[in-house]
């Protein structure tokens, strides 16, 4: 068996994340990682220098432009936009690992292999150019998922939160399976560009409808849309903060990028309306229920579970627009949201919100304390309600006048109304950390808790605030560097 | 000779079956061996559809996903055992913390 | 008598396929875990019969050593090891069964109806019949299954058996995190 330069450099991002994830279990066989801080610190080094390694190789492959492939897996714009999106958020996420782990008292190498693992899965979930590997890619990037859910089994939520998650995932995929399964049965073929085309065509088959909506219902779960989105809260709530923002982020990001590969295909054939009117009417009950839901939250990660699910309804009013544009706003979209909600998760973090204490109640006040990551946290707030000069206004911009451009007004309004609905709940978390006195008894409880240290989360956490201003300032240098060049390169069948 | 009718029913009989267990029971253990059987179901379409176009994918598929189905099960029983040992209980209904 | 044992010798795969749901079924509503499993792994043993029925040997025999021998045991060392009888099962099903399987009946309608028209409507442009053994290519001829399937997956589909195997790998790093005895 030989392999070419470029099928090698085709799986070259799945492997270096791969080798790391393997190697790490091996340090954390000794009971040395409890007790020896370096061996922590060389764990975690390790895991950052895989994801560093992954992420210059990747762009370097976007610098060139090449899109090498090997087999079925293409490890073209899409699979590099992927590769990066994901891994920036590994990293993010395994430097408020560090600082939550300790906080926690629980730090364990395994967490970061599964980590690392997942991002692998998600890499190739978005690459795959067959049915096999995106199953495969789905359940490589859940299944570590399910475990770092529960992963700090001090917590008594943690095992329910896995739980949950596992029971509810693993039916969404048998449901995935069923429904890739009906695909192939009725066009003979693993290949997803075939599978588009026969959907695209003016009279699909039945059966391929029907196995169309049992494989939307695995992305609707993966996105987190209504009505797949019961499991979202109490996930996020159960996992550790770091790993929260981790799957609000990646999971939903390569779930969409998968999406529209597969949907792409079909997109300007008649044959697919069916599937886009759907996706409206997904997309609009996503906007009204998480908006809604994420009002009466007093929990600030359950706030922030809620919200996550809102923005699935933005993207997914992008993917209705279907415009080549749209995709790119869809794509802009998705970088913003990985800085803000990066951001928003990262602060629970920061300010050492241990375990169950991430109520609003338990950081009033607090913004004075540490005004540089309340400030980076109020950017990050500011831009997932879409306030203007900041990232997410730019996406929620495109977006909507895509959709007003294809005539689909009335949607526009809905998501403009959501949008304003949701500063209300997005300012709540500025007015507590600013504005709000603490109880006397947060206070006194505050002063015997030793002096919260998370300098690697707090950085974390100031680059989130920081991309959100740039991408903000800039958003036309970052829409044409990433998102244009994808919709251009990757999509030749987009009108 | 099989007729695909048949196997797409009793595949078909299979899922549902699976999918009313997941919904109506409470026991982890039996959820888990219900989404099992939803991976079965698909797998003998996947059999099937296989004979049908002639090519072997759909085995190797099938093959694969008897794989994955163990490392799930593997998964599954672990989070279980867990939930016992700090819960006493596999009762999906009595697993309630998390609320909101 | 004669013409049943005929019915059955003509139609094998209805018959091992209907026992699988019968096995699925005894899954559902028995009430000891353990009658759980042994209806697991009747339906499972069906399903395998049911590979024989349309001639996949190969996948036949990996259904036993899988299932049978891996799996349902897995399952039975679980219920063993959880003790049901130590707590009492406050009730077999959810308080929302009414709905769930009015839901479970209507998607089976809507189900029933998509298989209607796919095989009796005017939609059924090509329809799908299972072709015969001779025409797949040595696929389905007995000695040849398993070198079929063994060719497709080490030269076809040799990516997906290997990042099969990095999933087996995170099931086990996964199931130590979770299951580790935690040292004091």
């Amino acid at each position: 068996m030989s392999m070419s330069a470029g099928e090698l450099s085709a799986i070259l991002p799945l492997l270096i994340p791969a080798l790391g994830a393997c190697l790490l279990p091996l340090a954390a066989l000794d009971k040395d990682q409890e007790t020896v801080k370096w061996v922590r610190g060389a764990m975690f080094f390790m895991a950052l220098f895989c994801l560093a390694g992954g992420f210059f190789y990747v762009t370097r492959l976007w610098a060139t432009g090449a899109q090498p492939s090997y087999g079925a897996l293409h490890m073209d714009r899409i699979g590099q936009y992927a590769g990066i999106f994901v891994m920036v958020a590994a990293a993010l996420a395994v430097l408020q690992l560090w600082d939550h782990l300790h906080q926690e008292g629980w730090v364990k190498g395994e967490t970061l292999s599964l980590l690392l693992f997942s991002v692998v899965g998600m890499i190739l979930f978005a690459s795959a150019g067959n049915l096999i590997l995106l199953f495969l890619g789905l359940e490589l990037l859940s299944v570590p998922l399910y475990a770092l859910t529960a992963t700090v089994r001090l917590r008594a939520r943690a095992f329910e939160g896995g739980m949950k998650y596992f029971l509810t995932g693993a039916v969404a995929a048998s449901c995935f399976l069923m429904g890739s399964v009906l695909l192939y049965g009725v066009t003979s073929s693993l290949d997803l560009a075939v599978i588009g085309r026969a959907l695209g065509a003016p009279r699909p088959d039945p059966l391929a409808l029907a196995g169309a909506a049992l494989v939307l219902m695995g992305f609707l779960f993966k996105i987190s849309a209504v009505p797949f989105h019961q499991w979202t809260p109490d996930v996020y709530e159960a996992a550790p903060h770091p790993i929260s923002g981790f799957m609000s982020v990646a999971t939903k990001g390569v779930a969409v990028l998968a999406f529209m590969r597969v949907l792409g295909a079909g997109v300007p054939a008649p044959g697919s309306l069916r599937i886009q009117s759907a996706l409206a009417v997904v997309a609009m009950a996503t906007l009204i229920l998480g908006n809604l839901a994420a009002l009466a939250q007093t929990n600030i990660k359950r706030m922030l579970a809620y919200s996550s699910i809102s923005h699935a309804g933005y993207i997914l009013l992008g993917l209705v627009a279907g415009t080549p544009a749209a995709y790119s706003g869809v794509l802009f979209y998705l970088l913003a949201y990985l800085a803000m909600n990066m951001g928003a998760f990262g602060i629970l973090t920061a300010l050492g919100l241990v375990g169950d204490r991430t109520t609003f109640d338990q950081v009033k006040g607090l913004g004075w304390k540490r005004p540089d990551l309340a400030i980076a946290v109020t950017l990050c707030m500011l831009s997932l309600a879409g306030i203007p000069p900041l990232a997410g206004f730019y996406g929620k911009y495109m977006i909507f006048k895509e959709l007003i451009l294809q005539g689909h007004v009335s949607m526009a309004v809905v998501g403009v109304l959501a949008s304003l609905v949701s500063v209300y709940y997005y300012l709540r978390l500025p007015v507590a950390l600013f504005l709000e006195k603490p109880s006397e008894k947060a206070e006194r409880e505050a002063a015997e808790r030793p002096a919260i240290k998370a300098p690697l989360a707090g950085a974390a956490l100031l680059v989130c605030g920081v991309l959100v201003v740039a991408m903000g300032l800039f958003p036309g240098t970052v829409y044409k560097v990433f998102a244009l060049r994808v919709v251009e390169n990757a999509f030749h069948f987009v009108r | 000779m099989v007729s695909m009718n048949v196997v797409l029913f009793i595949s078909f009989l299979l899922f549902s079956v699976g999918v009313a267990g997941v919904l109506i029971r409470r026991n982890a253990l039996v959820i888990l061996m219900c989404v099992e059987l939803m991976l079965n179901a698909a797998n003998l379409n996947l059999v099937a559809f296989a004979r049908h176009s002639g090519t072997v994918g759909g085995q190797a598929f099938a093959l694969l996903v008897m794989g994955l189905a163990a490392a799930e099960v593997a998964i599954g029983l672990a989070l279980v055992v867990a939930l016992y040992r700090k819960k006493d209980t596999i009762q999906v209904d009595q697993i309630d913390l998390l609320k909101g | 008598m004669e013409n049943l044992l005929a019915f059955i010798g003509r139609n094998m795969f209805l018959v091992f396929g209907l026992m699988a749901v019968g096995g699925a079924v005894a899954l559902v509503f028995s009430k000891n875990a353990v009658h759980s499993v042994v209806g697991f792994l009747f339906s499972m043993l069906s399903v395998a019969a049911c590979y024989l029925c349309m001639s996949a040997e190969f996948l036949a025999v990996a259904q036993l050593l899988v299932y049978a021998g891996g799996i349902v045991v897995l399952f039975l060392f679980v219920v063993m090891l959880v003790e049901m009888t130590k707590f009492k099962e406050k009730g077999l099903f959810q308080v929302q069964t009414p709905y769930a399987v009015a839901a479970v009946i209507l998607g089976a309608v809507a189900f029933i109806g998509v298989f209607w028209s796919t095989w009796f409507g005017p939609s059924a442009a090509v329809p799908l019949t299972l072709s015969s053994p001779e025409l797949a290519e040595g696929l389905n001829v007995a000695s040849q299954n398993a070198e079929a399937v063994s060719r497709g997956l080490f030269a076809g589909y040799l990516l997906p058996f290997e990042i099969l195997s990095v999933i087996l790998l995170v099931a086990l790093v996964g199931a130590v995190t979770l299951a580790k005895k935690e040292r004091n």
